[in-house]
């Protein structure tokens, strides 16, 4: 029997059983959650997808991995993308590129709204709260697009969505003890989105174009590779400390990624200290601010450290002292984890003010 | 819920001149009837079956039912190439769990002082 035949389950909640739901829509991987008894599940999928023509691949070798397919293609889908991109040196296909929905990619809508579905399900009457960048100080992105193919998706499965800043967002999952005031980063794939909250309210928030794919394709660029092998690399042990691990060929790559490290890293705090000067100037801020480190790009071993460092070097200019600056608890989930808690208090204001 | 019920929360709202709460629920409820029957006319023409998972509003238990029953002929079915009405057919989804005190995070947020933020 054909797989597409399988049965589909619809929650058909009443009015008062709202499904709650938030998902991260990261130009690497997307994140939901939802609550669950007295804890918060999230689910994630890697944001890419692999088209090859049905005749180069054999039914039996796609018996375990996870595809879409229309007439002529398969499509394969997330992680499977990325280790069939590999085994072919082939570029893997991303719906999204620097934070926002790909222009590139004509497929990109289609596969996204079937990987959502895939973590969120179908509902008659859900509410997600969903992750989007802040306007880039450094390109002319418009973000208008995005958000509203985002809600269209989340619409089509039943889902009454509103966007919020994903670096905002953070603040609500990992500064409960700080009275939600803080500065997060969240190094993400596509882009760095940066945000400044004081007392859960975004005072300062932008994104700049330059991410983990942006490491990736500087350093495939300087050693004449893909960046799908750079990004391989990349994610199994890195030690920003210690580029010389590995045989030679590994070892230079090594040693590039941690140069593009360090470039993007200095590359965001100088445009964090300019925007400080330009828009926090008047601001009556709190003495000490606790910054918050977020995103795949900082899962590299040593990164934290890093930009410690490289943060020492700045903050004489920054008109707050740091109180200390901390990995999220989960650098891949905070965001997600944080929409959601921020989804709960919207939809409770609002119960209370229909009072 | 019958007609004249129905009728009578309709009644009552257009002479009060407000939408009262029985009235949303019921908009509510029959906006979702709509989407139900759409959903149940498309499912005859397309042959994967559809099982409805709801809670009743008594009982507040979740049940299941197979509403529809359609036939499982591989020939009924007419596969489509637009990729947007295909599912994923196995799942890889990464899933973690963690313990988290919504109510309290919750209700610390409600205790911030917003009016002590300067920044408005």
């Amino acid at each position: 029997m054909d797989d597409t035949k399988k049965n589909e389950v619809v929650d058909l909640a009443m009015p008062s059983d709202k499904k709650i739901v938030s998902v991260d829509c990261g130009t690497m991987n997307l994140v939901a959650a939802f609550k669950e008894g007295g804890n918060v599940v999230t689910k994630s999928l890697r944001n890419m997808y692999l088209p090859i023509d049905k005749d180069q691949i054999s039914m039996a070798d796609l018996s375990k991995i996870e595809y879409v397919q229309s007439e002529d293609k398969i499509f394969i889908i997330s992680e499977d993308a990325y280790r069939f991109a590999n085994i072919f040196a082939k570029p893997v296909k991303r719906p999204m590129a620097m934070g926002l929905i790909s222009p590139d990619e004509i497929d990109s809508i289609d596969i996204l709204t079937l990987m959502i579905k895939q973590l969120i399900g179908k509902t008659f009457n859900g509410f997600c709260m969903y992750g989007v960048p802040a306007p880039s100080i450094d390109s002319t992105n418009d973000i208008t697009y995005h958000k509203e193919v985002f809600r269209r998706i989340f619409s089509e499965l039943g889902y009454i969505a509103r966007p919020y800043n994903e670096a905002a967002a953070i603040i609500y999952s990992q500064c409960q003890n700080d009275n939600f005031t803080g500065m997060s980063f969240s190094w993400g794939a596509g882009q760095t989105n940066v945000s400044l909250c004081f007392k859960s309210n975004p005072v300062l928030s932008f994104s700049v174009k330059k991410g983990g794919d942006w490491i990736d394709e500087s350093a495939a660029r300087s050693l004449g590779t893909v960046p799908n092998r750079i990004t391989s690399i990349k994610e199994k042990n890195t030690d920003l400390s210690n580029f010389k691990i590995g045989d030679r060929r590994e070892s230079r790559i090594r040693e590039a990624i941690s140069y593009y490290y360090k470039d993007l890293i200095n590359y965001v705090l100088d445009n964090v200290k300019k925007k400080i000067i330009t828009d926090l100037a008047n601001m009556d801020l709190p003495e000490s601010i606790p910054i918050i480190v977020s995103g795949g790009t900082s899962l590299a071993k040593g990164f934290t450290e890093l930009f410690t460092d490289i943060v020492n070097e700045y903050s004489k200019e920054f008109p707050f002292q740091i109180k200390e600056i901390r990995k999220a608890s989960d650098a891949l989930t905070c965001v997600a984890e944080g929409l959601l808690i921020k989804a709960y208090a919207e939809i409770k204001s609002e119960e209370k003010n229909d009072r | 819920m019958n007609l004249r019920t129905q009728e009578k929360i309709i009644i009552d709202s257009i002479k009060k001149n407000e939408e009262s709460e029985e009235l949303k629920t019921l908009r509510e409820m029959n906006s979702n009837m709509k989407k139900l029957l759409e959903l149940m006319s498309a499912q005859q023409t397309s042959k994967p079956k559809v099982i409805y998972k709801y809670k009743t509003e008594k009982s507040q238990k979740v049940e299941s039912k197979n509403i529809e029953k359609v036939s499982d002929k591989s020939s009924d079915f007419i596969p489509s190439i637009d990729i947007g009405k295909m599912e994923i057919k196995s799942t890889n989804v990464k899933t973690s769990t963690k313990t988290t005190n919504m109510d309290d995070v919750l209700s610390s947020l409600e205790n911030l002082n917003i009016g002590e933020n300067k920044n408005g």
